[in-house]
Parts: C-alpha cells; structure tokens; sequence
C-alpha cells in the first residue's frame, strides 16, 4: 500500500520536473543561439574585420534568431500608439540619463562620434537595436514568461542584455546595461510588445552620434 | 505590486532607472551609454608590433590659423578629417585654452607615434607612446592654460581594457594624468595642461606577447596634411552643413521623423483586410451534430 502512494507521488514530481525542463528549454535555446551570435562577432570584431560589415551581419544575424524563435503572431502584431509614445518617453528618459550624468560632472564634457559615416553607421544601429529586442523583449522575454513568470522574464532578459555587452565593451558596462535593461523590461510589460523597447533602444543608440 | 502586469512593469521602468542612472554617476563610464549598437573596434597599428599584429601607425597633422588673440578650436586625431577608422589618438582644445605668444598667426599641431624614451617605474605602456605638440609659426611651443578643459584621448589596445592611466613624460619621468574612461572602445581621456610624449600606463607585468615586439618593417606613414584653416570639428566627420545646423543633423531629422510618421501611420491607419487573432481561416466552433 505504501508502494502504491509513493509511486504516483515520485512520479508526479517526475512529471512536473520534466514540465519545468521542457519549458525552460525554449529559453535556453534562445539565449545559446544569443551567446553563439555574440561569440562570433566578437570573433570577428578580434580578427580585424571592418567594424560596419560586423555590425550588419551581427544584426542580420540576430534578427534571423530573434525570427526562428519567433513565439507567435502577437510579436510581430501592429505598433500601438502606445508602444511609439512609450518607446519615444523611454528614448528620452535614457538620453536624459546620460546628459543628467554629463551635467553633473560624472563624464567628461566631450566625447567624439563614432569613426564611421553617419547613414550606414546609423541605419545598422537601428537594425541591431531592433534585433536585439525582438529576441530579448520579444522571443526570449515570452519564453521566460511561459515558464517562470513576468519576474523572471525581466530578470533573465535584464542580465542577458547586460552580459552580451561585456565582450565589446568589458566588465564595467554591467551596472549600467543591467538598469538599462531592468527599464526596456518595463517598457515590455507597459506596452505589451517589443516595439517600444526598440524605439527606446534606437533612440539611446542613435543619440550616441551627438551626445 | 507584482501582483499585477501594469505593477510589474512600474517597478521595472522605476527600478531600471534608478540603476541606470546610479551607474551613469558613478561607474567608469561616461559620455552616452551605448546599447550595442554599432561602435567600430578597429584593430590597434603598432609602432613596434608584436607577432601578428599590425603596425604602420598614422600620424595627424593640422594648421590652423589664429584670428585676434584668442586660441582657435584644435582638434586632431592621428587618423585625418576623413577617419572611416577608430583613431588611436586625438586632440581636443576648446576656444581661448592655449597660451599663445603675441603675433601668432598660426598653430602646427602634430599627433605622432614615438618610441618610448624611458620605461615606467611601474606598469608597463599599453599601445604606442604619441608625441603631440602645438608651436607657433615661429616654432615656439604652445601650452594650455591650467584651469582648461584640454584633452588628450587614447585608445588602448585591448577594447576590453576597463581602466588605464593616462602618463605624460615630464622631465624624464612618465607622470599621470587625471584620467577617465571615455565611452566604449578601451578610450581614455586625460586632462593635459602641457604637451609632449603621452601613453596609457595599466598596472602588472606586460603580457607575454609584448615582449617579443619589434619595430616596424617599414617606417610609420607620414604624417597626414590637412590643408585646411581650421582643423575639422568633431562632428565633421559625418558631413558638416556650413555654419548653423549640420546637414547630417538635418537629415537624420528628416529620416527619423520619417520612420516615426510610419509607425504613427501603421498605428493609427485601418487595416484592410485585418483578421482578428482568432481567425484562423476556419471556425473554431465544434461542427454541428448530425443524426445517424
């Protein structure tokens, strides 16, 4: 008797640790394809390779991953006014970041745009800002979502953005980006889509020309 | 306040700022935060490379004419106006900052790699050590004034390297610089207030593939003449419009304009032929039942 109440016990658990596996293996996928992608422009980038063809193939790159874990139709559902407004406000709180830093003595008054012509250097800022949040706040944020909650979703997609950055731009950019990051995951939640984070990201990125 | 989506996604919007903007005031790493996009790490040209490393380092040069008796804007990087590269080094005076002789006319200044005459009493240098001067028609060299915000930047040749100190050889001995980390790409920025031999210094021992560096098979390039009055500013490098605003600023205006009055557009226009989510092409209800 006592046999047969544990064994639909144990098998129970066994159950529901295979559930949790399997809906964690989606999200596991996605960041692996994520840290494949990265390790490989940071290759690239070592190599000597010219800095914009990386940057499109890294974007071409990243939207390919961001499309393969595409999770259904609502990623790729019409913007929203709400999505633009919040994307533009969030842009604007990010740039205001920086300047509020600036005017408080934190950065040094100067800064130099990047070395490379502004059309190509910015059309492919956008297309990897964008691709970055389709897989982070889009494919990989709903992965987590489904298998362990908003939370998680925002704490995975938050530590995820902030390590990819650290082999381009080392350790110290953690603090930051992990913020930076936490602030798009609530973009996510408060505007239901990935657009807004991207607006939001295009927009930092973008700025980074003149600031 | 987690129990809900919309509490959710105010804690993260308020706590995401909140550490974003505790780690611009204090982490090393001013300037704009860059997101990933694209920020050109061009590989470091060696004066003395190290086996498989590239060498041939460019030198900068620029005259600039003097009007009245107040400096003019410097800036100059070793790579020229036209840089489609990452410079390794660049100049940036602001208006008034330098301490001129009477009847200048002209300033000469020169970005050049040298080789380094001592060592550091400690650490080692990291990348090439840059000679840069300013003199005077006359040869006479320029300084800055002290309360300036004179810059020297240098780019290490490790984009990954977090901190380094700026150096400046002063009467035989590598003196460091107030020196702060300059946005990505391994960039740092001292504030200099004199002229001459400058490097980036980071603690330890060189790595082991420094140590077998030489010079280069041909000598560094000459330096690049810009035969300009006034050296370009730092936003020419994407096209400057004559005075008032840039034309690049313009179009970048008009292009980013354009993409929001699509998103705008795609927003708030009907869609034809929009399906609702649920429609699938075919019902979703159980087909009727049908007697036997």
């Amino acid at each position: 008797m006592i046999e047969g109440h544990v064994a639909p016990r144990e098998s129970e658990a066994a159950a529901s640790l295979v559930g949790v596996i399997r809906s964690w293996l989606a999200p596991a996928a996605v960041l692996l394809s994520l840290a494949a992608v990265i390790w490989a422009r940071w290759s690239a980038t070592l190599a000597g390779l010219d800095a914009l063809e990386v940057g499109l193939v890294f974007g071409i790159a990243l939207l390919a991953v961001g499309m393969a874990a595409w999770p259904g139709p609502r990623t790729l559902r019409r913007p929203t006014l709400a999505e633009i407004g919040l994307g533009m406000a969030g842009g604007a709180a990010l740039i205001g970041i920086a300047l509020s830093a600036r005017l408080a003595g934190a950065g040094p008054g100067i800064s130099f745009p990047p070395a490379a012509p502004f059309a190509p250097w910015a059309a492919i800022t956008v297309v990897v800002a964008a691709a970055e949040e389709l897989i982070l706040r889009g494919a990989l944020f709903a992965a987590v979502e489904r298998a362990g909650g908003v939370i998680a979703a925002v704490a995975v997609t938050s530590l995820a953005f902030a390590l990819m950055h650290v082999p381009l731009y080392g350790w110290h950019v953690v603090p930051l980006d992990l913020g930076v990051g936490i602030f798009l995951g609530g973009l996510r939640l408060a505007g239901g889509g990935w657009i807004g984070p991207a607006i939001a990201h295009a927009i930092a990125d973008l700025a980074t020309w003149w600031l | 306040v987690l129990r809900s989506r919309r509490g959710a996604a105010v804690l993260s919007l308020v706590t995401g700022l909140a550490i974003a903007f505790a780690a611009a005031m204090t982490a090393p790493l001013p300037g704009p935060p860059l997101y990933d996009g694209v920020v050109p790490t061009e590989p470091y040209l060696w004066l003395d490379p190290p086996p498989g490393h590239p060498g041939n380092p460019p030198s900068g040069k620029a005259t600039i004419a003097v009007k009245g008796t107040s400096s003019p804007l410097v800036t100059l990087s070793d790579l020229g106006p036209n840089a489609t590269t990452e410079p390794q080094a660049q100049l940036l005076i602001p208006p008034g900052a330098l301490v001129m002789p009477s009847g200048t006319t002209s300033l000469t200044v020169t970005i050049t790699p040298v080789e380094p005459s001592v060592p550091p009493t400690t650490g080692y240098i990291a990348g090439n050590v840059y000679r840069i001067l300013i003199t005077t028609q006359t040869g006479a060299p320029v300084t800055a004034t002290n309360s300036s915000d004179s810059t020297v930047v240098l780019r290490a040749p490790d984009p990954t390297t977090p901190t380094a100190t700026m150096v400046q050889l002063v009467n035989g001995t590598w003196t460091p610089l107030n020196t702060q980390p300059e946005g990505a790409g391994a960039q740092f920025l001292g504030t200099v207030s004199s002229f001459g031999d400058f490097a980036l210094q980071l603690p330890g021992e060189a790595p082991s593939f420094l140590a077998s560096a030489g010079p280069a098979e041909t000598p560094p390039t000459s330096p690049t003449v810009i035969p300009t009055e006034v050296a370009p500013s730092p936003s020419a490098q994407g096209g400057a419009g004559g005075p008032g605003i840039p034309s690049i600023t313009i179009y970048a205006g008009i292009a980013i304009g354009l993409v929001v009055l699509g998103l705008l557009a795609s927003a708030l226009l009907p869609a034809r032929g929009r399906r609702r989510p649920t429609d699938r092409g075919w019902s979703n209800k159980p087909p009727p039942r049908t007697r036997r």
